[in-house]
């Protein structure tokens, strides 16, 4: 029954913010201690790979994650160029390739999300370091499990692309290490913000902490109560979604130099985010009777306010600085991925509730994936990025005006990919109505072309993004190597260690420009001069 | 040279050189020795990728306007890829495949310059 899986995810909620208030009685220490003990010395030679310098764990998690972004984002520009032209890699089954365009989208969308998911674990590993005051309670223990998450993804992506049984075997693998991956991610935030050397936990560490606990407590109560499909799809993509706001809830202040506008803005965020239930992802798995449909439509509904706070109190926060806050690329990414969050959810809304009842619009779920994915949640990772990798290398980006513009490309071409392709299936959908309302049309001789042409366009503007996910990840491996230190506000260029000249005039342009620093030595090297002499 | 109210209110030293260019042009009828200035501004690049994405939308429009005559894929102009790249897609992989190389690249360099 709907209400009654309604009221566990509620106890969920507030079982999560008992513990977190009020810790567990009797058992405090010891559970602490043997979270403690778990998260490294458990770990045997598997802890000692790793050094756990302060912010590895968040270094770990975004290159990852990037990584994981890169190939989602060529994945996913292949299956809607699939979408006008299903045979475009099918050179490749020389070599044993030849997937369907259906399985690369689900191999994309796997590799994507769990990518950008990586991005926001990793911000919200260094959030919640650095509001608790002490730092992430084991960077080791992030780091190792980042590369669980990691090799996750890959078997992920690898079942995606099987179909036999070995398929399922890995994708059952995947699942379990993930689920045992967000255990351990969640033990450390804990551990983490028990060791907070302040009271206040802020708006950021209750999503951070809810969304991937949440879940979790979810799904061990299915295992009892059966949940509903409806409440199992909302709670798939609550880790993100919360995540999301987090890191919208850190950046925008961080970047501004200024606190959050509004502390009920902030509170009712972080309350009606796990209250009520995201239409966002749904799939329609459910069979719902009509009261069950009407509810859940009331709780999708209700699952705006959140974002339009969130939107409302990261937009104000800004406008309190904002030249400082729109100077930072960071802030900027934040802004444009709230303003996609609140669009691509109030189309789930719609898209959401039709799936229970006339399922009508089915062919808008797509496109608002990808809005979502890319431009709302790819934005705001793109922000954690900006904001917190510097701060967790101890390193600058490499580049700032790359930043910039990947988040330009990122934006531009996930909004236009989104109406393009928005547009492409409401023409096919027109037409396929169309054909099934007038038997004397043959549906086989209806002109496609303008669907066709809409597809082409989808697939070259979301190549922006891909190219802007490689672009950004080539910033933070330069940053990781080379970037200046933080502090010092001065660029460490590379220089030659000693350089050969040949007798005659020069410019310091030229040396420079030949790879001279402060310190190269120069050679004269003069064969005839001897003789002159 | 007497710095003007120009110079005074930027206090920089590039209205300075920017008087003294322009007063020997003026004066001895020549043209600077660079035109390449060192500014880099944030929207350039911005600039440059939006121009070529509009070289790529007007590419697509020939393709909308002359539906019989397909953009040449990369295996009709290369013929050594003549067998495996035979879709347009090809020409926008090679440029997805090249930036995941500079990604290798970029680690190989790094860890090794370590």
């Amino acid at each position: 029954m709907l209400l009654v899986d309604i009221l566990t995810v509620w106890a969920g909620f507030l079982l999560i913010w008992v513990l977190i208030n009020r810790g567990v009685p009797v058992f405090q220490e010891l559970i602490r201690d043997m979270t403690d003990f778990f998260m490294e010395k458990a770990l045997g030679p598997g802890a000692d790979l790793f050094e756990g310098r302060a912010g590895s764990g968040t270094v770990a998690w975004m290159m990852h994650g990037m990584l994981w972004t890169c190939i989602g984002g060529a994945f996913t520009f292949i299956g809607l160029w699939m979408n006008h032209e299903p045979d475009a890699i099918a050179s490749l089954s020389s070599i044993y390739y030849e997937p369907s365009t259906a399985t690369v989208q689900t191999a994309a969308y796997g590799a994507a999300s769990g990518g950008i998911l990586m991005l926001l674990i990793g911000a919200g590993l260094h959030i919640n370091g650095r509001l608790s005051g002490a730092g992430v309670a084991s960077e080791t223990n992030a780091v190792l499990v980042s590369y669980a998450f990691s090799m996750t993804l890959l078997l992920g992506f690898v079942s995606d692309h099987t179909d036999s049984t070995w398929g399922s075997y890995l994708e059952t693998a995947a699942g379990i290490i993930a689920v045992l991956v967000m255990i351990a991610i969640l033990a450390n935030h804990l551990l983490t913000l028990g060791r907070r050397t302040h009271d206040t936990v802020m708006p950021s560490q209750w999503l951070i902490i809810g969304g991937l606990g949440l879940p979790l407590l979810m799904c061990a109560a299915d295992f009892v109560f059966d949940l509903h499909d409806a409440v199992l799809e909302s709670m798939a993509i609550l880790p993100m979604l919360a995540s999301g706001l987090a890191v919208a809830l850190y950046v925008a202040p961080f970047a501004s130099a200024a606190p959050l506008w509004s502390r009920t803005l902030a509170g009712t965020t972080v309350f009606m985010t796990f209250v009520t239930l995201s239409p966002i992802g749904i799939e329609g798995a459910a069979e719902s009777s009509m009261g069950d449909a009407a509810m859940l439509t009331i709780l999708y509904a209700a699952s705006m306010v959140p974002l339009l706070a969130a939107a409302g109190n990261v937009m104000q926060t800004a406008r309190t600085n904002w030249g400082k806050a729109t100077g930072n690329p960071a802030s900027t990414a934040v802004m444009i991925g709230m303003i996609m969050v609140v669009g691509s959810a109030i189309g789930h809304l719609f898209v959401g509730s039709d799936v229970h009842s006339m399922s009508e619009i089915q062919h808008l779920s797509s496109p608002m994936n990808l809005l979502f994915l890319w431009g709302g949640m790819g934005m705001i990772a793109w922000g954690g990025v900006i904001a917190c990798f510097p701060s967790a290398s101890g390193r600058s980006l490499d580049s700032t005006e790359t930043s910039r513009t990947t988040m330009w490309l990122v934006a531009g071409g996930a909004t236009l990919a989104f109406l393009f392709s928005m547009g492409s299936s409401m023409i096919s959908a027109a037409y396929d109505a169309a054909a099934t309302a007038n038997d004397s049309i043959d549906s086989d001789l209806i002109d496609m072309s303008a669907v066709a042409t809409m597809d082409v366009l989808a697939s070259i503007a979301f190549y922006t993004v891909s190219i802007a996910s490689i672009l950004m990840m080539i910033n933070m491996i330069r940053g990781l190597f080379s970037g200046a230190p933080l502090g010092t506000d001065e660029p460490t260029p590379q220089s030659a260690n000693r350089i050969a000249l040949t007798p005659g005039s020069t410019t310091i342009r030229q040396l420079i420009a030949a790879g001279a620093g402060a310190d190269t030595e120069i050679d004269v090297i003069c064969d005839d001069c001897d003789e002159e002499e | 040279m007497t710095p003007n109210a120009y110079v005074r209110s930027t206090g920089g030293g590039f209205a300075r050189r920017a008087i003294l260019v322009c007063a020997r042009m003026f004066d001895e009828s020549m043209l600077p020795d660079v035109t390449l200035g060192e500014d880099e501004p944030a929207m350039a690049r911005v600039l440059l990728v939006v121009s070529i994405l509009g070289a790529l939308a007007l590419l697509i429009l020939y393709g909308v306007l002359f539906p019989g005559s397909d953009i040449p894929a990369l295996g009709d102009v290369v013929s050594l890829l003549g067998g495996l790249a035979n879709s347009g897609i090809w020409i926008f992989l090679i440029g997805i495949l090249v930036g995941f190389g500079m990604i290798f690249a970029n680690v190989l360099g790094g860890a090794l310059e370590d």
